[in-house]
């Protein structure tokens, strides 16, 4: 939407924000050391969930005995696959790293035993473009997110997906829009 | 902002196809992947990876070029081979070290382990963010496997390298087909 390309008419916009408006919805597990853990996010029963973009962010743990203890060696351990819980479509044809389509990607983790050793540890990435996911989830089912870890550290990650909730029964007594 | 057209039978779906490659010095990668009955694949942006992994070579910032074809059609999608980090982020995976460890765009390789895992699967790669991509939009028809085949032309190196490539796209349903019509 541009903003400055078109007359704004308040009446219209708030009609159509009834109908639909911005939503975001939180994926957050954390997937046990060399495991494989199943994540999900329910839409509800309010309405659909028109997803555009999705951004994310994981840990890069690993365990180490020289120094001992947990450090942040900067390295993907996580691999996922996704799939729309409604019909079981897989939307990932394998797991894939984390790294490869998620913006900002890695997160410095305050469990890392040499987090305060500045010259060793780079900051978190930062946010570029979120990734473009365009899909209608139906209302009452979930997105699923099946996760991998090979580090033997537990990891935590965090998926937001950006989108618009489209309310069922306010579409249905708001046709005329 | 315009109203929100629902139609969850006949919606465009996401679908991503990751393939890991092995390669020499000069290769092909082959994605065959079949395209689910009813739809075509539109394929709109391609993230890619690799190692800059050179024993005893110090050397970062290592590039492979590419080339991507449709086979079905023998049609060359470009003139040349050219560099991938031209169309895409996040590039090199960094490198290993010496043990004392680096800084490889940004990102921190440890010493132990370096960018490699040593676990796992041994291949795994530095968190580099995906920062870009330059959007491709090739399209292919229904009916037919996804048959894109990449030439891997591998720029100042000697050793086999790893390559992540992660096809961004969205399978579209053939709306003339009678399974489509309501």
């Amino acid at each position: 939407m541009n903003l400055f390309s078109n007359l704004i008419n308040p009446d219209r916009i708030m009609k159509l924000q009834n109908v639909q408006y911005s939503e975001k919805l939180l994926l957050s597990d954390t997937v046990p050391e060399s495991g494989q853990q199943l994540a999900k996010v329910n839409i509800s029963s309010l309405g659909h969930f028109y997803c555009q973009f999705m951004t994310g962010s994981f840990e890069t743990l690993a365990e180490t005995t020289d120094p001992p203890g947990i450090i942040d060696d900067g390295v993907s351990h996580l691999r996922a696959k996704m799939s729309d819980g409604s019909n079981q479509r897989q939307l990932f044809n394998d797991y894939i790293p984390l790294d490869l389509f998620l913006s900002p990607g890695r997160v410095v983790s305050r469990r890392d035993n040499n987090l305060t050793d500045l010259t060793k540890t780079a900051p978190s990435n930062s946010l570029f473009y979120p990734q473009p996911f365009v899909y209608l989830f139906p209302v009452n089912s979930e997105i699923l997110f099946d996760v991998k870890n090979d580090s033997d550290v537990e990891l935590k990650y965090e998926i937001l997906f950006h989108g618009i909730r489209l309310p069922i029964a306010s579409r249905d007594n708001l046709k005329k829009i | 902002m315009e109203k929100v057209n629902i139609d969850i039978v006949r919606q465009n779906v996401p679908q991503f196809f990751y393939k890991r490659f092995e390669m020499s010095l000069k290769a092909i990668g082959y994605f065959i992947i079949p395209i689910d009955y009813g739809y075509a694949y539109l394929l709109r942006t391609v993230h890619t990876k690799w190692s800059t992994n050179i024993p005893g070579e110090p050397v970062s910032g290592l590039v492979f070029e590419a080339k991507y074809i449709q086979q079905h059609a023998s049609r060359e999608l470009q003139n040349k081979n050219y560099r991938q980090d031209l169309i895409s982020t996040p590039g090199t995976a960094g490198k290993t070290t010496d043990g004392t460890g680096t800084f490889v765009q940004g990102v921190f390789s440890a010493p132990s382990p370096a960018p490699f895992d040593a676990k796992g699967f041994n291949i795994n790669f530095s968190a580099n963010p995906v920062k870009n991509n330059i959007v491709l939009n090739y399209f292919y028809q229904r009916r037919e496997a996804l048959d894109l085949r990449i030439n891997f032309d591998l720029v100042n190196t000697r050793v086999g390298q790893y390559v992540d490539v992660l096809l961004c796209g969205y399978y579209i349903p053939d709306l003339t087909l009678g399974e489509w019509k309501k």
